[in-house]
């Protein structure tokens, strides 16, 4: 349990840092999305499900969604 | 339990709610039900005052209510005392100008306007009343992303520049703040005020200074003291009027009132000293008093202009209050009053100026006073005021902050206050010379303002807005006539802040 | 104020290195103040849990709620989650005011036959897991935001493999926004039902209560997690909605 633990927030910490670094917003979301995925995994190791689900659906599936349409929105907006 | 504190939060909550379904079925009912919401409130208020008068003389006013039925410390506890209500009364006046002011002002997106005001009127409520921190939290974020959705209401690129800066300020000191909550009940296992209060004093030394720390800055961000006050001139400029007059007028003196709850009633005032900051908060906000009056000085915006002066004097209410004397809270509590109604009616009456210029520069001021001269009378009274002139209501609360610097022998605190009144008459007479300027319109001109004041040329409209701008007036010379009147509210406040001990007694024990 | 052109990128550069190094050194010091303050409180034996035990201890007898998360969510707190669906409220009203204007539609196609194909099989299943998020708020795991947010998916689905114009006609904004009220009512109405059934605001409804276990269990607090699950659901979908679409023009 404690190495699975120290795994996790090992990576945790390096998609953090992923989704700092680049400057392509397009990876950035998707270490974002890794990120709350991990984020996710932790939450169920320490039995908080009820933090876990909203994690998962908020932070992995709605944010990248939402954070998907702005940067098309970006795109397009370059053009006018 | 009284179930009208409780009301007081839910009535403009729930007239936020219906508003979006009105619209769907009658827009033309919008505005009914506006003037419905301010008004049960303002009969709330009211009838508050009226069936406790007798307390509030006495001095033993408390009111409570528990949420769900649950005592404290369990469940989220509703208290309403001397400084609440001082607030609450002050805010829903401010509130319920403003709502009338925007009937006659705003002339689209009504229904998302509206909506977004009274979750502000909600929100504001909710803080004054509440006495549980994370309760405080949640009003906050809402407050929080309502203004910064109206900061853009203008919908301009810098608009939306502006309402973005204000969100990424505002968001960071609410998730400060949201720390120092999650610290608090972490170490301390509960949320509410009082029992935290009684506890507080228990804790390390070292997760004190934390905590109070964290709180601290994320209150010297909302309330725009020196080192984070960026955000804030543009935020006020670029909003329509009637907001900016809220944002000045209701929202910084909500987060003073979290100021004062925060760190006399919860943490304690004696804390702060033990740590060592109330000294290092002093100079801080003199200091960004000094430097809100020097950034007016070179300012060549009116609405920027009086976003700085907002800063100056937030910054000398923030010092006056943290001498922790009985003066220092009489001055400072009736210059929030006094500034309260002082800006608002200032914004109010730039909303109806500004309206007949291209830009809110200081050469588009040219000759607005000739145009308008009843409305510009009522600003420069206003301007007056600000400076300090003595029949209004700005000299006698500046005279009291003066002399509990004295008092305190604070000099630099006294030298910023007659400092700020100085440059205040520098920055101020040169808009006022500028407005009486002759101004020759060429054809191209006139035309051109023909068509940009579409809105207030309604007659009604014009009315209203007028009608606003004179009544911040006569409550500028009004109160500055009989400012004694405002002596058993403020006593009343200064009690209840003093008196901490009693506050955590009714909130537990009540 | 002429800068030479050769030089700007290098300024521009070092700009960028020293806001980095001032971003990294105030993470750092916040950090390093979190990370006393840690090791400063007393361990997990010793903090003071007394709040969370009495809430370990009778929060099913109180509220007849299996999930306790959702026990103090919809009771003991009720007040702050009705705070936190306004902030939603306040978010979706902001969001709307300020974006809506015309914008490029994007993917107004939609995606190809098999990807439609699949949704369309997908999609009932996805809205019944959402619903029994919702409705088994008490029970289980979740509750009224996180399924509301799984309904909110259905639509942002619809949009981008259908087709904006799609959702449009399925879920007109109109039907969203009375859905996204309607639920903030619910909310408000079960609350002020607290009043006058049981004496106190948002006050669990006593007379509702079956079997401890049963889905309508719980008193109130499903019908609390169905209101703030329409809510969340139709707010976010107006979210995403106005993000990419442009028929907001008018003020309704």
């Amino acid at each position: 349990m404690a190495v699975l633990e120290i795994i996790l927030v090992v990576f945790l910490v390096f998609s953090a840092l992923m989704a700092v670094r680049f400057d392509e917003e397009l990876i950035s979301i998707i270490f974002l999305s890794i990120f709350s995925l991990i984020l996710t995994a932790l939450y169920l190791l320490h039995k908080a499900a009820d933090v876990a689900l909203a994690e998962a659906v908020i932070g992995a599936g709605l944010n990248t969604a939402i954070f998907m349409s702005a940067i098309s929105q970006i795109r397009h907006g370059d053009s006018d | 339990m009284d179930i009208r504190i409780l009301f007081l939060i839910l009535v403009p909550l729930g007239t936020a709610f219906l508003i979006p379904f009105i619209d769907l079925i009658n827009a033309k009912l919008r505005r009914f039900f506006v003037l419905l919401g301010i008004l049960l409130e303002s009969y709330l208020i009211i009838s508050i005052i009226i069936n406790n008068f007798q307390s509030l003389r006495e001095g033993d006013f408390f009111l409570q209510y528990y949420l769900g039925g649950w005592h404290p410390p369990l469940g989220i506890t509703l208290a309403m005392d001397g400084l609440s209500l001082l607030f609450a009364v002050i805010t829903a006046v401010s509130l319920f100008l403003i709502v009338i002011y925007s009937i006659g002002y705003i002339g689209h997106h009504e229904g998302k306007y509206y909506v977004l005001y009274f979750l502000i009127t909600a929100a504001s409520m909710g803080v004054v009343l509440t006495a549980d921190m994370f309760n405080i939290y949640v009003f906050i974020e809402m407050l929080t992303i309502t203004s910064g959705a109206l900061i853009g209401f203008k919908r301009s690129q810098e608009a939306s520049a502006a309402a973005i800066k204000y969100l990424i300020y505002n968001v960071l000191a609410g998730l400060l703040f949201f720390l120092g909550v999650l610290l608090i009940y972490f170490n301390l296992g509960t949320l509410n005020m009082a029992d935290i209060s009684q506890n507080f004093a228990s804790l390390e030394s070292g997760i004190q200074l934390f905590i109070s720390a964290i709180f601290l800055t994320a209150i010297l961000i909302k309330m725009g003291i020196f080192p984070f006050l960026f955000w804030l001139p543009k935020s006020y400029d670029t909003a329509p009027s009637p907001v900016t007059a809220v944002l000045s007028g209701v929202l910084s003196k909500v987060y003073l009132y979290i100021f004062i709850r925060l760190f006399w009633t919860v943490i304690g005032f004696e804390t702060l000293v033990a740590l060592n900051l109330n000294v290092l908060l002093l100079d801080l906000a003199l200091l960004s008093s000094f430097f809100g009056h020097v950034f007016a000085l070179q300012s060549n915006n009116i609405k920027r202009l009086l976003g700085y002066s907002s800063i100056g004097h937030i910054g000398m209410i923030t010092a006056v209050i943290m001498l922790n004397t009985d003066a220092g809270f009489y001055g400072g509590l009736l210059h929030i009053i006094s500034h309260m109604f002082m800006k608002a009616g200032l914004f109010v009456a730039c909303g109806y100026l500004l309206q007949y210029t291209r830009s809110h520069a200081y050469r588009d001021f040219k000759g607005v006073g000739l145009r308008n001269r009843s409305v510009f009378i009522a600003f420069i009274a206003l301007l007056l005021s600000m400076i300090g002139m003595p029949p209004l209501l700005g000299f006698a609360s500046k005279w009291y902050v003066l002399m509990a610097f004295l008092e305190a022998r604070s000099y630099f605190g006294a030298f910023i206050v007659i400092f700020g009144s100085l440059t205040a008459v520098i920055y101020y007479l040169r808009y006022i010379a500028k407005g009486f300027e002759e101004v020759k319109l060429t054809e191209d001109d006139l035309r051109e303002e023909i068509y940009s004041r579409p809105l207030l040329s309604v007659l009604y409209r014009e009315k209203i807005v007028s009608f606003i701008t004179y009544a911040y007036t006569a409550i500028i010379v009004g109160f500055g006539l009989g400012f004694r009147f405002f002596d058993l509210p403020l006593r009343m406040s200064i009690e209840s802040i003093m008196n901490v001990e009693r506050y955590i007694e009714l909130v537990l024990g009540g | 104020m002429e800068i030479p052109t050769e030089t700007q990128p290098e300024v521009e550069s070092l700009n960028k290195l020293m806001k980095k190094t001032l971003i990294s050194v105030v993470l750092a010091g916040v950090a390093f103040a979190l990370y006393q303050n840690f090791s400063l409180m007393p361990g997990y034996e010793g903090l003071n849990v007394g709040l969370s035990n009495y809430i370990i201890e009778s929060g099913l007898k109180d509220t007849g709620s299996l999930n306790l998360i959702t026990a103090v969510l919809y009771d003991y707190r009720a007040f702050d989650s009705l705070g936190e669906s306004t902030v939603i409220f306040g978010a979706v009203s902001g969001i709307v005011l300020i974006l809506s204007r015309k914008m490029l539609p994007v993917s107004s196609k939609g995606l190809s036959f098999i990807v439609k194909r699949t949704l369309g099989i997908m999609t009932p299943f996805i809205a019944l897991f959402g619903l029994y998020v919702i409705t088994h708020g008490h029970l289980t795991p979740g509750g009224g935001f996180q399924g509301g947010v799984i309904l909110a998916a259905i639509s942002i689905i619809f949009s981008i493999v259908y087709g904006s114009a799609f959702d449009y006609r399925r879920y007109s904004p109109q039907t969203k926004t009375a859905l996204e009220t309607g639920g903030a009512l619910t909310f408000l109405g079960l609350g002020l039902a607290g009043i006058f059934m049981e004496g106190a605001f948002l006050h669990n409804l006593g007379f509702l209560t079956a079997e401890t276990g049963t889905l309508i269990s719980a008193g109130s607090i499903p019908y609390i997690n169905i209101g703030v699950g329409f809510k969340v659901g139709a707010g976010l979908a107006i979210i995403f909605y106005s993000m990419i679409q442009k028929t907001f023009e008018e003020d309704f």
